[in-house]
């Protein structure tokens, strides 16, 4: 009696650590999901400022991004589309994809290229950036 | 009096490095006319103090060489000053026109 007492005394402890245990590692994952989520976040934002605004390929890159959103395109079409020199079109269109602002739809050449969902995710911030622009 | 061989070397540096600032500072007004942004705003203003910085620099070491011939560790650590500055420099050229 006295045993089986003690015994469900010492289970309701160690299930009500348990409870303990989860909720932390339920907190802790919340909180770097969180942290982690708010990072890419800004990065993509980040990027976008630093991408555009801040280097001298900018305004090409903008009017790359904004070509896309019409339909994806090839750096063919880009180029002959913005008026600029085809290895000016790849080197920007490598930069955008190493920040995963595009993506390419296939491995052959004259691959057509698309804008990322994390881009979609932050167009608003595109447009800030854009506002002053005609 | 000959100007020491460390502060010339230091002088050229801070050439370089007007350089690299003038080319930056370049871009980010042109940026600026585009897209008219604080940070844009931000970033040439930190193009320019730095560039008034390193006038200053080259104005020292021609005008004021009795502060440095003194001590060659001075000399030293003032060339040490402007290599690291070149260092970081060069790298936010690159980052800047690629």
């Amino acid at each position: 009696m006295t045993t089986a007492t003690l015994d469900r005394g010492s289970t309701r402890r160690s299930a009500s650590e348990d409870d303990g245990t989860l909720a932390w590692h339920t907190a802790t994952a919340v909180l770097w999901h969180g942290l982690a989520n708010r990072t890419t976040t800004t990065q993509m934002e980040k990027a976008l400022w630093y991408l555009l605004t801040a280097t001298r390929g900018g305004t090409n890159r903008a009017r790359i991004i904004r070509s896309l959103s019409e339909r994806p395109k090839n750096a063919n079409q880009l180029a002959e589309e913005l008026d600029v020199n085809y290895r000016t079109i790849t080197h920007h269109i490598d930069i955008l994809e190493e920040h995963n602002v595009v993506e390419p739809g296939g491995k052959d050449y004259g691959k057509l290229y698309f804008l990322t969902d994390q881009f979609e995710q932050h167009r608003d911030t595109f447009e800030s950036i854009l506002e002053a622009v005609d | 009096m000959a100007m020491g061989a460390l502060i010339q070397a230091a002088s050229a540096l801070a050439a370089v490095n007007i350089v690299f600032l003038v080319v930056l500072t370049a871009v980010w007004i042109r940026n600026y006319r585009t897209f008219q942004t604080t940070l844009v705003l931000g970033l040439i203003a930190f193009g320019v103090a730095m560039l008034v910085e390193n006038a200053v620099a080259v104005y020292f070491f021609f005008s004021m060489q009795s502060f440095y011939s003194g001590d060659p560790h001075v000399q030293q650590a003032v060339l040490v000053l402007r290599a690291i500055q070149l260092v970081a420099l060069a790298v936010l050229t690159w980052v800047t026109l690629r």
